[in-house]
C-alpha cells in the first residue's frame, strides 16, 4: 500500500511546533503511541493532508479538514510536516 | 430484506423502527434536533461536549406512531477515547444493560463540513442498523452559497435516505418524521472495503471469542476493536480474561499487518474526499470569514487576554450595577410579607416560625437571585456564541504548567455556574488521571451558591455610600481569582504527588462563532431561576425550619430574645464550638452558619438572616446593616474587615455542597475520592481563613 505521491526526504521534515502562523504544511508522519496517533488521524491529521496554522501563541490552532482544531504543544511536537507546495 | 431480519433487535412487521438514536460528531446539533422532536429542553451549547450522558425522549410521527428517541453524546469515532464517547459506542453496540440496541439511527452531520462529519457516519453505516442521514445546518449552507447534490450523496452511500434540515430553525422536521416512519429504510453501506487479508485476519481473530459468547455472531468485524479502545474494561461488560484475549488477538493482527489501522483511517478519508468532491459545490474562496477575523482578535496573544479581562470586568461590574434595583424589590416583597404575617396572625410559635424562620431564611437567599441571573446570562452567552472553547484554548498554556490541558478548563468554567454539571462535563476528558484531577479541583471554582455569601460579606465590608464601586468589584474578582488559583495549585500538587502518570495532551475542536440564540439563553436563565427557586423552596426551606426550631427551643421564658438564643440548642452548639473557630475570628453565630451550610453554601446567609430575625423580629434593616452593628461581648465589632475576609476565604475553599459529594461519588465509583476531596478542601479552608485572620492581626488590622 505504498503511496504514489512523491514524499520529500525525511531529513526535511520539521515539527509542527516550529511552523509559523499562516503557513500551510503537509503532514508526513505522526509519532507516538498507536492509539493516540490514530485519534489524531481520525481528527483529520492523516498523512499527506494539508493543514494551515492559524495561531501558535500557546497552543497550536490548525485549520484541518474543514474546521479548527487546537492541539497542545506536546501534540504538535509529535507531528512531522513539510511546507506544502502552494 | 432477508439480511435485515438477521439482526434480532430489528422489529418486524409493518411498522418502521420504534426507536431511534441521534448520533454524530460533537456540536453538530443532535440535542437541538432532539429538543425539536420531543419538545424537551435538554442543554444546547456551541462547544463540543455539551451532552455527556444519554437521554431518552418520545415523539409522535405523522402517522401517529409513537417512537422513542435517544440523545447521545457526540463522538469523533467509535474508537472511544473518553467516557462520553464510550457511552455512544456502548449504546450502539448494544453493550449497555439499561438501553436496548437502537433499531434505527439518525446520523446527524453538519452539512457545511461533510469531510469531517462523514467519518463517524461511515463507521455507523457499517453497524447493520437502518440509518437516516440528517444534513443539519442547511441554513448556513445556504448562507455560504454552497450546494449539496443529495441524490449523488445518497447513491454513493448505498441509497441512504437523506433529509436536509435546520434543527435550530425547525425546518425539515416534517420530512424527517416522514422518513422515520418508513418501513423500508435500507441498510446503508459505507462503501469502504477491508482488504481481504485483513478481513480474514479479523475473522479468525474473533472466531474463538464468538464461541465464548463475548461477541455476537452477526457483529461487524471492527466492533471488537471499538470495544478494545476503551481503556477501562469495567464499562463494556467484558471480563478480564476476555479482555486479555481480545487484546492478544488485536495485537497479533497488528503485528501481521503493521499499520493496517492507519491505512483504514486514510481509506475512509479518501473515500469521503472523493464523495464530497462529487457532491459539494462551494463558492470560490471568499477570504477570511467573520469567525476567522474574530479569532484573529480574540485569540491574539495580547488582545485576546485584554478582551477576556474586559469581558469579566463587565460581568462583575454588572453584578453590582444592575442587580441593586431588582434586589431592592425582592427585599421589599419579603419585608411586606413578613409585616403582613406579624400583623395578621395571632402571636405564637407558628407566627414566629413563618416570619423569622421561613420568610427570613428563604427570603435571605432569594434576594440574590438577580446577581445569580446575571452570572448565568454571561455564562450562557459564552457557551452559546462559541467563546467558551476559545477560553480553553487560551488557558492551555497555563493549564499545562499544572499538569492538565486546556480541555480541563471547560469543566472548570462550567463549575462557575454549578459544580455538578461541571463535574459531569469532565467525561469529555480522555485521560483518566486528568479527569480525576479535574473532578477533584472543580468545586474550587466559585459556584453561584457562593455568590450570596461573597456579596453579603462585601456589602458588610464596604459601605456603599463612601467607597467607589470598583472596590467591591475588586473584592469579588479577588475571590474568584483565589478560587481558580486554588484549583491550579491543587491540580499541580495532585499531579506532582498524588496521582502519578503523564498528563494527556489536548485535541479540541473549536466551533465557529454563532450569534447567540436569545431564546436559548433566556430559557437557560429561566431554567436556572426555576432550579434556584426550587432549591429555595425545598432544601433551604427545610433547613430554615430546622434552624429556626434549633434556635428557638428549648425555650427559657424570662430572658430577652438575644439571651434566649444562647440557650437554644443551636446556640449551645455554637457556644461549644466557639473556641475552635476563634482563631479564624468567628463568633458562635457564624459557627452556627458554618455548620448549617455544610449541606449548601447559601444557607449561611439564611442562617444569619434567621438568627437576627429571631433576635429582633421588628427590625427590618437589611442584613448587612445588622451585621455591621453586631458587637462582641467586649463591645468591639464582630464583622471587622479581617473577619469578613477570613469568612469569604473560608467559603472559597470549603466543600459545602451535598450534591457535589453525591456526583463525585457517582463519577468516581466510590466514596474514596469524595471523602478525600471533602477532607482536603475543608482543611484548606480552615487553614487559609486562620491565616487571613492571624496575618490581618499582625498587620495591625482591628
Ligand atoms: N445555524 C444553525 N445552528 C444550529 C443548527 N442546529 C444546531 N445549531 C447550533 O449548533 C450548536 C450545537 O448544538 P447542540 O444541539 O448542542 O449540538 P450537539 O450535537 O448536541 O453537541 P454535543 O452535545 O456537544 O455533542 C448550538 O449552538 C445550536 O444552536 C442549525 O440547524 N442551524
Ligand atoms: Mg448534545
Amino acid at each position: 500500500m505504498e503511496t504514489t505521491l512523491e514524499r520529500p526526504e525525511a531529513s526535511n521534515w520539521i515539527k509542527l511546533n516550529h511552523v509559523s502562523r499562516g503557513q500551510k504544511v503537509r503532514v508526513q508522519r505522526i509519532e507516538g503511541q498507536e492509539s493516540f496517533c490514530n485519534r489524531l488521524r481520525e481528527m483529520g491529521f492523516c498523512e499527506l493532508t494539508e493543514i494551515q496554522i492559524l495561531n501558535n501563541s500557546g497552543a497550536m490552532l490548525c485549520q484541518v479538514c474543514g474546521s479548527k482544531v487546537c492541539l497542545s504543544r506536546q501534540v504538535a511536537d509529535a507531528i512531522l510536516v513539510t511546507p506544502s507546495a502552494s | 430484506m432477508s439480511e435485515v431480519s438477521a439482526y434480532d433487535s430489528l422489529s418486524e412487521g409493518i411498522l418502521g423502527p420504534s426507536n431511534f438514536a441521534l448520533v454524530g460528531n460533537p456540536n453538530c446539533g443532535k440535542t437541538t434536533l432532539f429538543n425539536a422532536l420531543t419538545g424537551l429542553k435538554q442543554k444546547v451549547g456551541n462547544y463540543p461536549g455539551v451532552t455527556v450522558e444519554k437521554k431518552q425522549g418520545e415523539c409522535f410521527l405523522n402517522n401517529g406512531q409513537k417512537i422513542s428517541l435517544l440523545d447521545l453524546p457526540g463522538a469523533y469515532s467509535l474508537h472511544a477515547r473518553s467516557p462520553d464517547e464510550a457511552v455512544l459506542r456502548d449504546v450502539l453496540l448494544g453493550r449497555r444493560r439499561d438501553t436496548p440496541r437502537p433499531e434505527g439511527i439518525l446520523i446527524v452531520v453538519d452539512a457545511t463540513n461533510l469531510e469531517r462529519h462523514l467519518y463517524l457516519a461511515t463507521q455507523i453505516m457499517e453497524l447493520g442498523i437502518p440509518c437516516i442521514l440528517v444534513l443539519n445546518m442547511m441554513d448556513i449552507v445556504a448562507e455560504r452559497q454552497m450546494s449539496i447534490d443529495q441524490a449523488t450523496l445518497s447513491s454513493s452511500l448505498g441509497g441512504l435516505p437523506i433529509i436536509p434540515m435546520s434543527a435550530a430553525k425547525r425546518e425539515g422536521l416534517i420530512e424527517l418524521k416522514h422518513a422515520m416512519a418508513r418501513t423500508d429504510i435500507p441498510l446503508p453501506s459505507s462503501g469502504i472495503k477491508l482488504d481481504t487479508s485483513i478481513a480474514h485476519g479479523l475473522e479468525s481473530a474473533w472466531h474463538q471469542l464468538r464461541e465464548t459468547g463475548l461477541l455476537h455472531p452477526k457483529q461487524n468485524l471492527l466492533e471488537p476493536l471499538y470495544i478494545l479502545s476503551d481503556r477501562d474494561p469495567m464499562h463494556s461488560g467484558v471480563d478480564d480474561r476476555q479482555w486479555k484475549s481480545l487484546e492478544a488477538a488485536s495485537k497479533a493482527l497488528a503485528e501481521a499487518h503493521p499499520g493496517w489501522e492507519d491505512r483504514l483511517v486514510a481509506k475512509r478519508y479518501d473515500t469521503i474526499h472523493s464523495v464530497v468532491e462529487k457532491v459539494v459545490r462551494r463558492q470560490a474562496d471568499q477570504g477570511p470569514t467573520l469567525s476567522d477575523r474574530l479569532d484573529g482578535f480574540l485569540l491574539h496573544p495580547v488582545w485576546g487576554w485584554v478582551a477576556l479581562v474586559a469581558i469579566l470586568s463587565v460581568l462583575f461590574t454588572l453584578i453590582f450595577k444592575i442587580a441593586d434595583g431588582p434586589m431592592g424589590w425582592i427585599e421589599t416583597f419579603f419585608d411586606t410579607l413578613a409585616t403582613q404575617v406579624t400583623q395578621g396572625m395571632p402571636a405564637g410559635d407558628l407566627r414566629d416560625l413563618i416570619s423569622d424562620g421561613v420568610i427570613a431564611g428563604v427570603g435571605g437567599v432569594v434576594v440574590f437571585l438577580p446577581q445569580i441571573l446575571i452570572l448565568f446570562f454571561f455564562i450562557g452567552l459564552m457557551e452559546d456564541t462559541g467563546y467558551m472553547a476559545r477560553v480553553a484554548f487560551m488557558m492551555d498554556r497555563v493549564m499545562s504548567r499544572v499538569g492538565l490541558n486546556g480541555k480541563s478548563f471547560l469543566p472548570l468554567l462550567s463549575s462557575h455556574a454549578c459544580a455538578v454539571p461541571g463535574i459531569m462535563a469532565t467525561r469529555t476528558i480522555d485521560h483518566p488521571k486528568d479527569r480525576l484531577i479535574t473532578i477533584l479541583v472543580s468545586p474550587l471554582a466559585g459556584c453561584s451558591a457562593r455568590l450570596p455569601v461573597y456579596l453579603l460579606m462585601i456589602a458588610t465590608l464596604v459601605p456603599t455610600e463612601e467607597i467607589p464601586l470598583l472596590t467591591r468589584v475588586g473584592f469579588l474578582l479577588a475571590m474568584y481569582a483565589l478560587g481558580i488559583g486554588g484549583a491550579f495549585l491543587f491540580a499541580w500538587i495532585f499531579h506532582r504527588g498524588l496521582i502519578k502518570g503523564e498528563g494527556a495532551p489536548m485535541i479540541l475542536e473549536l466551533p465557529s462563532y454563532k450569534a447567540p440564540a436569545w431564546s436559548a439563553v433566556l430559557w437557560h436563565m429561566w431554567e436556572r431561576t426555576r432550579l434556584f427557586l426550587r432549591r429555595a423552596g425545598t432544601v433551604i426551606l427545610t433547613i430554615s425550619i430546622v434552624l429556626w426550631a434549633a434556635l428557638t427551643y428549648p425555650r427559657s421564658e424570662q430572658e430577652e430574645p438575644a439571651m434566649a438564643i444562647e440557650h437554644s440548642l443551636a446556640g449551645q452548639l455554637g457556644k461549644w464550638m466557639e473556641p475552635a473557630i476563634e482563631p479564624m475570628g468567628f463568633d458562635w453565630k457564624i459557627g452556627i452558619g458554618l455548620i448549617a451550610s455544610f449541606a449548601a453554601r447559601e444557607v449561611f446567609v439564611s442562617t444569619m438572616s434567621i438568627i437576627y430575625s429571631v433576635e429582633d423580629s421588628e427590625d427590618l434593616k437589611p442584613l448587612r446593616d445588622r451585621l455591621r452593628s453586631e458587637k462582641r461581648r467586649d463591645g468591639s465589632a464582630v464583622y471587622t474587615p479581617r473577619v469578613c475576609l477570613s469568612l469569604m476565604v473560608f467559603y472559597v475553599f470549603a466543600m459545602q455542597c451535598l450534591s457535589t459529594v453525591a456526583v463525585v461519588r457517582r463519577e468516581t465509583n466510590g466514596w474514596k475520592w469524595p471523602l478525600f476531596q471533602f477532607a482536603y478542601m475543608t482543611l484548606t479552608a480552615l487553614l487559609a481563613s486562620t491565616l487571613v485572620y492571624q496575618i490581618g492581626g499582625w498587620l495591625g488590622q482591628s
